[in-house]
């Protein structure tokens, strides 16, 4: 029920500051050292917003020497779905779609947050009584809908039909076999059922199903021990299937991927590897990925924002919002399936419908629904960060926002020494700036004020800058807030040798992005997150060094998944000791 | 689900056999819209005790006392200014408490709201929620309440008498933000484990207390539940106990969690259903229909008073049930941004701000009182049908103390000094009701600490101790 919005590395991290003096790239240590524990796992991707942490520490991690060769992607842990994932699973295993909110009210955040080790994801009491209710809904709609499917086998079902239900569906749902104690128990209550009805005693299965922990927990243990794994072990094939199947489906594997966990073939190489490559190709999984991705990308920022001044931005409206946030999500999940970096940063398409090529003035657009278009008009050629839908969300209401945007390319592109939060006196400092300024203006005093502000803003406030002939609500235009020429030229500093210096624009900061190694790594970061529920911000093993190596090479997102899902390291887990 | 919002987008359904289950439907196993009656208590004491009860009711964002506090008469001859007024039909069982401080220094760090709510229910200074920074925010947000609030603090502690009910207590709230995010303004209890966040959506909150006892059903179909329920929760359990056995120690705490819920739901939805005449007929909560979202009214605006009668009503039935003896409702937090202009009938139509923002607007005291005035008559429904139902000798309302605090009391400045405070009922705690009673500057502390002594539960001091000056007196007889 509770999402803590400030987590525990803003604490320690508040404290060492931006001195200005941080390095670029390589191995960066000293920030995180001996810092707070709490929430680890917490961290990780977030798009920026003040007040939250990003990823931490330098672009580098471990360098191919200095890996840890053996470690795995992850901690031997177990999961907890999310609604969303519930919802998919009950979908697929008793075909029935049950409404979004599960546990806890749909709030559409921002920020990606299903990290396994995330406070949120630990059950409270409601929660597990909100399971009870869920479960009791969700069994009644499947027997009703789906009782014939579930029991094929006439008006008084044999004990064998009913066997036959829990060994097929209730193993799909619990992500391995279940034993025969399990079947027998599944089946007494069957009978307790029968008293009813044989739709109650089938009700009844399902709705204990989605009550157990074998269900509501993903577990990734490796084979069964008593007291718990310890050292390293190597996933189930049942263990591996579900992490594929849920890093790419969101869901439970499907027949073919179960299949191969049945017979234990998931655990050959060549077989993961194409196994892998055909979800990829699914449009399913481009979906999730790009719903995954744009936590990362900024998109899903757009779905919480205060709504822009309807004075000034007329234009403006829920629709214009919808459909933009439909465009990004479009954009991003093109790009998941068949797109690469390159692409993210440069790409001139857009996803438009007469109604959204009006408000941003680009001819020729007549379809009611969205489509691709390769965007000739000025201003469109930098990818995500020229989609109106991000640089809207990132925007305040009335004005622009350089410090948001800035710190969105930041984090999501330049991955350099985490920005603490605001000092205390940020606000009053604030405060006395002069209600007209203009962005520029506000960048140079924070620059140049005597309490110091420049310290971190130097990093970010330049990045924001380079954005400024975009409006509020993301149109190109030429002249700023004062109707003065749009100056969008800053100097990077403090980022490292491969971006500082003086730009001109927004495209001079992609062409710098696009020049090495810095954009891919710190997308290959914010997207082990996603794919793996922690963050891999001090992650210094061999494996997820490969992974970064291989996507700088090909640049292609559905290589970087497949390194990700096909190494050695995905397929182990380590026990803290 | 979110795929379903992007239009073009080429992706298929899960599943063949999907099918979307209409939020009505699903509900509908639960008996939300049902009236029914019980044929007895499901988890009733024995028969003829009537148990105390304890319901602590917050208002946000201050007052204006002028409006709210007597301001002529005596202690039981006074007239009820604008904002009382609503209670007219039970003056006779409402003491107003006038002089009672927030136990706080107005300098704490923090959100004055959240400041004020976390001490008015813990009496003490609020904390940082472990593992936070304030993130440089002067406000603080990221603070919650060092200890149990009081509530929670009657729960655990025997001698009430409050404790050991299948549901231990409700937290509920009328305003959806209050759930969500960090507790600061928005939580009032406070247990070992953190911050109760209130439950807004009614159906939800009907589920978390009633289970699947649900009101309407025969005995012989309980029964039948009962004995379904149990049969589910016990696999549930046992699949539990493997899956602990199996995890390592760093992933225990996500099971010991759960098991705590899974326990607690096991005695709610299969307790014994107590055979036997002698207690008094068990109503479910009257439900009625939350309107949708239309317009430029956001769904809290369009719904809020139906949310809120609703979730007062499962109150009444809870306690009514004797599944619970303690709850906290709260209208809405203490940043509420509701617009009341688009609620409250005759309302200036040209102010449009939210109640937060209204309560900083110091030359309109007369819209601010107009809202006070719209909970008052809120929470006055409640306790006219709380006095309407019979509990044991009386009615619900004497066997309940009624607490109905705010976080400050000037809502412009965040003032701490003469807290809006009010009780009701309270009978067979020997409250004195009927009376304006005034006090020389006495912290909120005091007066809990007189309500537990009350209750059966002899303290001197509560909370902080720098914030204690006894408690006060002449408010139990």
């Amino acid at each position: 029920m509770t999402r803590f919005g400030i987590y525990a590395s803003a604490v320690a991290l508040a404290a060492a500051g931006c001195t200005g003096t941080v390095g670029g790239t390589g191995v960066s240590t000293g920030t995180n050292t001996g810092t707070g524990t709490g929430s680890a796992g917490s961290t990780g991707i977030t798009t920026g917003s003040a007040g939250t942490t990003g990823v931490a520490t330098g672009t580098g991690g471990a360098s191919a020497a200095t890996c840890a060769a053996s470690a795995s992607l992850a901690p031997a842990r177990i999961w907890r779905l999310t609604d969303a994932e519930y919802v998919n699973v009950v979908a697929q295993v008793f075909g029935v779609r049950v409404p979004a909110e599960v546990t806890e009210a749909d709030t559409k955040p921002a920020d990606f947050s299903n990290f396994s080790e995330a406070p949120a994801l630990t059950a409270q009491s409601a929660t597990v009584t909100a399971y009870q209710r869920a479960a009791h809904a969700a069994a009644t709609a499947a027997v009703g809908a789906n009782l014939g499917i579930f029991l094929p086998c006439g008006k008084a079902p044999t004990d064998a039909c009913v066997q036959g239900f829990i060994r097929n569906r209730v193993a799909r749902a619990f992500g391995r076999l279940v034993t025969d104690g399990e079947v027998q128990d599944l089946l007494a209550m069957y009978h307790t059922g029968l008293a009813e009805s044989v739709a109650a005693g089938a009700r009844m299965i399902i709705e204990a199903t989605l009550q157990s922990p074998s269900f509501l927990y993903r577990t990734e243990l490796g084979p069964q021990a008593a007291g718990g794994p310890t050292g390293k072990v190597k996933l189930t094939p049942f263990e591996l299937a579900a992490a594929v199947s849920f890093a790419l489906l969101d869901s439970v594997p499907d027949d073919e991927l179960w299949g191969h966990a049945v017979d234990g073939t998931l655990a050959t190489p060549a077989v993961l590897a194409k196994q892998v490559d055909r979800l990829l190709a699914t449009p399913a999984a481009q979906a999730n990925l790009g719903k995954q991705a744009g936590f990362w990308l900024g998109v899903e920022k757009l779905q919480s924002i205060v709504p822009k001044s309807a004075t000034l931005f007329p234009a403006w409206t829920p629709a214009v919002q919808q459909d933009l946030y439909d465009s990004a999500r479009l954009f991003v999940q093109d790009l998941m399936g068949t797109g690469t970096m390159g692409d993210l940063l440069s790409s001139r398409r857009m996803f438009l419908n007469a109604n959204l090529a009006k408000v941003y003035g680009i001819p020729g657009v007549t379809s009611t629904d969205l489509q691709p278009v390769d965007v000739q008009a000025p201003g469109r050629a930098s990818g995500i960060f020229t989609q109106p839908a991000i640089l809207a969300a990132w925007s305040h209401p009335d004005r622009g926002d350089a410090v948001h945007r800035g710190l969105f390319i930041y984090n999501a592109f330049v991955c350099g020494p985490t920005i603490p939060p605001p000092p205390p006196n940020a606000q009053t400092v604030a405060a006395t700036f002069p209600a007209d300024a203009t962005q520029r203006e506000l960048a140079t005093l924070r620059a140049t004020n005597a309490a110091g502000c420049g310290a971190c803003h130097a990093l970010f406030d330049p990045l924001g800058l380079s954005t400024e002939n975009y409006d509020p609500i993301g149109r190109y235009t030429t002249t700023d807030e004062k109707g003065q020429p749009v100056d969008s030229s800053a100097t990077l500093r403090g980022l490292g040798p491969d971006l500082d210096g003086p730009i001109s624009g927004l495209p001079d900061v992609v062409a710098k992005l696009k020049g090495g190694r810095r954009a891919t790594d710190c997308a290959s970061r914010n997207l082990a997150a996603i794919v793996l529920g922690r963050s891999v911000a001090t992650d210094t093993s061999c494996a997820f060094q490969d992974v970064k190596d291989h996507f700088a090479q090909t640049g292609s997102f559905a290589e970087y998944f497949h390194a990700m899902l096909t190494s050695p390291g995905f397929a182990t887990r380590d026990v803290a000791p | 689900m979110s795929e379903t919002n992007v239009k073009g987008s080429t992706m298929k359904r899960p599943s063949l056999l999907s099918r979307h289950i209409p939020r009505r439907t699903f509900l509908a196993g639960v008996g939300t819209t049902a009236a029914g009656t019980l044929l007895r208590p499901l988890f009733a004491s024995a028969a003829g005790a009537s148990p105390t009860r304890l319901l602590i009711v917050h208002r946000p964002c201050g007052t204006y006392p002028v409006d709210f506090f007597p301001q002529t008469g005596d202690a039981t001859n006074f007239t009820l200014p604008s904002i009382l007024q609503p209670f007219t039909p039970v003056k006779d069982q409402m003491t107003i408490l006038n002089g009672i401080y927030c136990p706080r220094d107005h300098g704490w760090a923090g959100d004055q709201h959240g400041a004020g709510l976390i001490t008015m229910m813990s009496g003490k200074r609020p904390i940082e929620i472990p593992g936070t920074s304030s993130g440089g925010d002067p406000n603080a947000k990221n603070q919650q309440a060092a200890g149990l609030s009081f509530d929670q603090m009657m729960v655990k502690t025997a001698a009430s008498g409050l404790g050991g009910t299948a549901v231990p207590s409700i937290q509920s709230t009328a305003y959806r933000p209050s759930s969500i995010g960090l507790p600061n303004f928005k939580v009032m209890s406070y247990d070992a484990s953190g911050a109760l966040f209130p439950e807004s959506r009614p159906d939800t909150l009907f589920n978390n207390v009633f289970g699947a006892s649900m009101p309407g059903l025969s005995a012989a179909d309980l029964e039948r539940l009962r004995t379904q329920n149990k049969s589910i929760l016990d696999f549930v359990s046992k699949d539990l106990t493997r899956l602990r056995g199996l995890v390592p120690k760093s992933q225990l705490p996500k099971l010991d969690a759960h098991l705590d819920g899974l326990t607690s739901l096991q005695a709610k939805l299969t307790a014994t259903v107590p055979s036997g005449g002698g207690a008094p007929a068990c109503k479910g909560p009257a439900q009625a229909t939350p309107p949708a979202q239309t317009g430029d009214l956001t769904i809290d605006e369009a719904q809020h008073k139906v949310v809120a009668q609703n979730q007062m009503a499962i109150i009444l039935a809870a306690f009514q049930c004797d599944l619970t003896r303690v709850a906290t409702f709260s209208f809405a937090h203490g940043n509420s941004a509701l617009r009341f202009m688009k609620i409250i009938p005759g309302f200036d139509q040209t102010n449009g701000a939210g109640h937060h923002d209204l309560s900083h607007q110091m030359d309109r005291t007369d819209l601010h009182s107009l809202v006070d005035q719209f909970y008052s008559q809120q929470l006055v429904t409640m306790l006219q049908a709380m006095k309407a139902t019979p509990d044991g000798a009386g009615t619900l309302l004497d066997n309940t103390l009624v607490v109905y605090l705010n976080e400050c009391c000037y809502g412009w400045s965040h003032s701490i000094e003469n807290m809006p405070l009010l009780m009701f009922g309270g009978k067979n705690l020997k409250l004195q009701t009927g009376r304006h009673l005034k006090f020389n500057m006495r912290y909120m502390n005091d007066v809990w600490a007189a309500v537990a002594t009350a209750m059966g539960v002899p303290m001197n001091t509560y909370g902080d101790t720098a914030f204690s000056t006894g408690a006060v007196s002449g408010v139990f007889g």
